[in-house]
């Protein structure tokens, strides 16, 4: 907003005003990033497909671009599960982006009357997976115990250079 | 906080469009609960002169309420209030008065809010961050019946990365083994993965390329010369 249609304020107070509103702006935009970590209210209101959509759009920046891409037919699955699956993407993006150099990050969300599957996919560096099985990052092993406790199926593979691929599989 | 000029039940309405048809200014109502946005929206568009701050609600229902007194030319919407979401709003504003031009003005700045509030008939989106002039030049079309999106706002429907088939890595080695005419389990212990990942990623296959079975898979993958 620009208010500087006011003659009343002097060039230092426009100037202090800019800034504040500028930290204004900043500190909005932190809360609803909070905020969206820890419920997104787009996923309640409107299901996992625009949720995941938004959460890659906000996620990417200049150097690592985050794609989404839905299949299938729309449809509302059971909260938990939502919730669930949304949590797993966050985690696995949030991986990719601290850990695997990756310059393109591939989310698809794939929808069926009983099933649901999610991929996520990156052209980073790879995980050495025994490694990976021996250290078991908790990241991962998190994923896994999300996925088993809804009686689903995750398999992760990775091959050096050529990036990782992640799917999971819900019977919904 | 609500408000209104001249709060007079009954008179409100005539007197109103006397005033605005006088000075030719929009006319407008905010509703807005945050009480230093309405503050300087009030600053800028009074300052400009060519527009009239009608009245002010914080609430949808105080909207609903001077609404009943005065129907402005065009009225700025928030997201966030504190009784209702202004895209719910904006459908029962319309549903009661099916002509008023409606205006989102908000800081949400997501595809899936714009969409909503366009689909519950706002006739513009202008973001909290967009400047002055935009501001009001989306206030000036939607008051001409245009609809008008702010920089931002229109980036953001653009952008629409979705629904381009792209095939992973493993999907794209699974659907070469099927061609070939290995099982699941076969496919499994080629690419060393478990067959029921072998089979996810089939599944996957038949609903990205809109197949019916397996072989409509193969057949249609051949005919986009994936394999």
């Amino acid at each position: 907003m620009n208010m500087k249609g006011n003659a009343i304020i002097t060039k230092e107070g426009i100037d202090q005003y800019d800034h504040a509103l500028g930290l204004l702006d900043t500190s909005i935009k932190e809360l609803r990033h909070v905020a969206h970590n820890l419920m997104p209210e787009t996923l309640f209101r409107y299901g996992l497909r625009q949720t995941l959509s938004d959460f890659c759009e906000g996620v990417g920046n200049t150097s690592l671009k985050v794609n989404f891409a839905f299949y299938g037919l729309e449809k509302r699955y059971d909260e938990k599960l939502e919730i669930a699956s949304y949590r797993i993407v966050q985690e696995l993006v949030n991986n990719a982006m601290k850990h695997s150099g990756a310059t393109e990050i591939a989310v698809q969300l794939v929808s069926e009357e009983e099933r649901l599957s999610i991929t996520v996919q990156d052209n980073g560096k790879g995980i050495d997976m025994k490694t990976s099985a021996e250290s078991s990052g908790k990241g991962l092993a998190n994923i896994r115990s999300r996925v088993a406790s809804f009686g689903g199926h995750f398999d992760l593979s990775s091959e050096h250079g050529k990036g990782t691929e992640a799917i999971i599989e819900f019977k919904a | 906080m609500i408000y209104l000029r001249n709060m007079e039940k009954g008179q409100k309405q005539s007197l109103s469009s006397k005033l605005s048809e006088k000075k030719a200014c929009i006319t407008l109502i905010i509703v807005e609960d945050h009480p230093v946005v309405v503050e300087g929206l009030q600053i800028m568009f009074n300052s400009s002169g060519r527009y009239c701050v009608e009245g002010v609600a914080g609430t949808g229902k105080e909207c609903l309420q001077l609404l009943d007194w005065f129907k402005p030319d065009v009225l700025l919407l928030d997201i966030n209030l504190p009784d209702i979401s202004g895209i719910e709003l904006c459908k029962l504003i319309l549903n009661k008065y099916p002509n008023q031009k409606i205006l989102a003005l908000t800081t949400y700045n997501e595809r899936v809010f714009i969409q909503q509030m366009l689909d519950n008939g706002a006739f513009g989106y202008v973001l909290k961050n967009a400047s002055s002039e935009e501001i009001m030049e989306g206030v000036d079309e939607v008051s001409k019946g245009n609809k008008f999106l702010c920089a931002d706002a229109e980036n953001l429907l653009k952008k629409t990365h979705e629904n381009e088939l792209m095939i992973t890595r493993r999907e794209s080695s699974v659907l070469k083994l099927l061609a070939e005419g290995f099982t699941n389990l076969e496919i499994a212990e080629k690419l060393f993965i478990s067959p029921l990942t072998a089979d996810s990623h089939r599944k996957n296959l038949i609903v990205k390329l809109q197949a019916r079975n397996t072989a409509s898979l193969i057949k249609i993958a051949s005919d986009k010369e994936l394999i």
